[in-house]
């Protein structure tokens, strides 16, 4: 048996990095302007690197050679982002009242559903 | 082509580390000085646009016209500073007076107002000299410095200033103390203040007073006395009557003793802190003379004396503006040379005076609140002005009767077809508001001239503590 690294075409990994580098930088800077009101968007918007995310993973997206699936770490990421929107809907929507709850479990359930979707 | 890779992916995870060590520069402000450039009509996190609309027009290439007074503008800083030094571009072709403030105080709102233009001294064509701070103007040279004018000064009486003091005390020739009781018969609200003189006799003072109780909370009377050093050296005290309510039930008529013995001659100022509900009657003294400065608010009279009495004071001043906030508080002002109507409640009205000297302004109704940059007594005789004349917007330097202008004032310098001033406060004495401060422009006259000026740049240098690597 011959054992290969896997080998990634030079544009690939390029996207690659650009995409992960964008994703970490958008969380990074969004949280920093969330702790310190200002300290990123006085200067630029930090959906700058959202952009670049969406730009780069659809590059990625359209070069990739071979995708290999992780069906428990994508369900992974999806329930974590679930939860990190539930939290935000609900400590942002003090004042709509009945609606609260709804709205957070709907935020909870979003990534999950669009996980699910995209997989079909 | 895998050299090529690996340093695209080094430029790709560099770009973010770079922005990150940029913001952190912009935050922790390692130089000590952050520097925000404005221009108006483009916008700043750091610099808000003028305001209100309506004191303003909309800012064209770069040139904003303001037509009223006041306009103002906000600022956030972004982090703690400890100073603040702003820059403003402008161009002024009729006010006499430009001033940039900061709120500084609030109850009642009070600005640091500090100067960008000065025509009447700018345009001046007195002796000028320039001192690091000072300007001293001189309507004959008479001195080669403001060192030698410091050396060997003026006559207090020949001197005006503008925004600074002059330390040269003021003492009245052939003043001697009486024991003859004076009483000044009038009802004032509230807050006042006034100097008297004082020369080898006691300081004394007995306030009539009643508590109208018609807002709610204790209402504390506190009387303090302050030397030409600024320093206390006499109190009197009365607690609340008892009654913190707003049923507006007065109470009887009090009375509250202020004596003060050994005092040395000179001018010493008394301090009246209380609230509204306060009302002073009448104040009892056998001090010759007693000016009060720049408000007196004379109170109605209701459930103390009706009809009003109505009252007449004498000033030095040639502008009053004065307003009421009832309908039984309307009434015609009348000066020696001059009269105004006080039309409707919630008004201010300006009486101009043009005589020479003291003059005295009739208010028959009372229930009026009297501002004046100048100073009011009750009786012609008790009238004097131990402060130097302020040199002000609506007289320029030849009216004053004085030699001498002494300024703290630096001329703004010429950028092209714009002027330059800088001014600069210190964030103590700047009410936060969370992280916002407020700057009001002050040019009196504006709405009177009909006039405008312009604004083109504020820019803003936030000082605070450098740090050391």
């Amino acid at each position: 048996m011959i054992w290969k690294t896997k080998s990634f075409s030079a544009i690939e990994t390029i996207t690659r990095t650009g995409f992960l580098v964008a994703v970490t930088s958008y969380i990074l800077f969004w949280l920093l302007d969330a702790l310190q009101p200002g300290f990123v968007s006085r200067y630029f918007s930090v959906h700058i690197f959202l952009l670049s995310a969406i730009v780069f993973g659809v590059w990625w997206a359209a070069v990739v050679d071979q995708y290999t699936q992780r069906p428990w770490l994508e369900s992974l990421v999806a329930l974590s982002l679930g939860i990190i929107l539930a939290v935000i809907t609900w400590s942002t929507s003090d004042g709509l009242d009945g609606y609260r709850l709804l709205l957070a479990l709907m935020g909870l359930f979003i990534p999950s559903i669009i996980y699910v979707l995209i997989k079909d | 082509m895998i050299i090529l890779t690996r340093f695209t992916q080094f430029v790709f995870i560099l770009i973010p580390i770079l922005i990150l060590g940029w913001l952190a520069t912009q935050w922790f402000v390692p130089s000590g000085v952050f520097f925000v450039e404005h221009v108006v009509g483009e916008e700043s996190p750091f610099i808000d646009e003028i305001g209100p609309s309506q004191r303003v027009e909309v800012p064209v290439d770069g040139m904003q016209a303001i037509v009223s007074d006041p306009a103002f503008f906000f600022v956030h800083p972004h982090r703690d500073f400890s100073a603040v030094q702003l820059e403003v571009w402008f161009q002024n072709e009729t006010l006499p007076i430009v001033e940039l403030g900061a709120f500084s105080g609030e109850d009642p709102d009070v600005y640091t107002l500090l100067p960008l233009h000065n025509r009447l001294i700018d345009e001046s064509d007195w002796t000028r000299i320039n001192g690091e701070e000072l300007v001293l103007l001189q309507r004959e040279q008479q001195y080669a410095s403001i060192d030698d004018f410091f050396a060997s000064p003026p006559a207090r009486d020949r001197v005006a200033t503008y925004r600074t003091t002059y330390d040269v005390p003021y003492r009245l020739d052939g003043y001697e103390p009486t024991d003859a009781e004076q009483r000044i018969d009038v009802s004032l609200r509230g807050h006042h203040e006034f100097k008297t003189y004082i020369k080898d006799e006691t300081l004394r003072f007995t306030f009539d007073y009643m508590d109208m109780n018609r807002d709610e909370g204790e209402d504390v009377v506190r009387i303090t006395v302050f030397n030409e050093q600024g320093q206390p050296v006499a109190e009197a005290r009365a607690e609340d009557d008892g009654d913190s309510t707003d049923e507006a039930q007065p109470s009887g008529v009090m009375h509250l003793e202020l004596t003060a013995g050994g005092l040395s001659e000179g001018v010493y100022k008394v301090v009246m802190s209380t609230t509204r509900d306060v009302f002073f009657r009448s104040i009892q003294t056998p001090q010759q003379k007693v000016v009060f400065l720049n408000t007196v608010f004379i109170g109605d009279e209701v459930g103390y004396s009706e009809p009003p009495r109505g009252t007449t004071l004498w000033t030095g001043s040639k502008r009053l503006r004065g307003q009421t906030k009832h309908a039984e508080g309307v009434q015609t002002l009348t000066g020696d040379s001059g009269e105004v109507e006080v039309e409707e409640p919630y008004q201010w009205y300006v009486l101009e005076l043009s005589g020479a000297g003291v003059e005295s302004v009739e208010i028959p109704a009372g229930d009026l609140e009297l501002v004046t940059e100048g100073k009011m007594a009750f009786s012609a005789s008790q009238y004097f002005d131990p402060d130097p004349t302020p040199l002000s917007a609506y007289a320029t330097v030849e009216q004053l009767d004085v030699d001498y202008v002494l300024a703290n004032y630096q001329s703004p310098r010429q950028e092209g077809e714009w002027l330059v001033a800088d001014v600069g406060f210190l964030v103590e004495e700047i009410i936060d508001d969370d992280h916002t401060w407020k700057f009001s422009f002050s040019t009196p006259g504006i709405d009177a001239l009909e006039t405008s000026w312009l604004v083109h740049k504020i820019n803003a240098w936030f000082f605070k503590e450098a740090i050391d690597l």
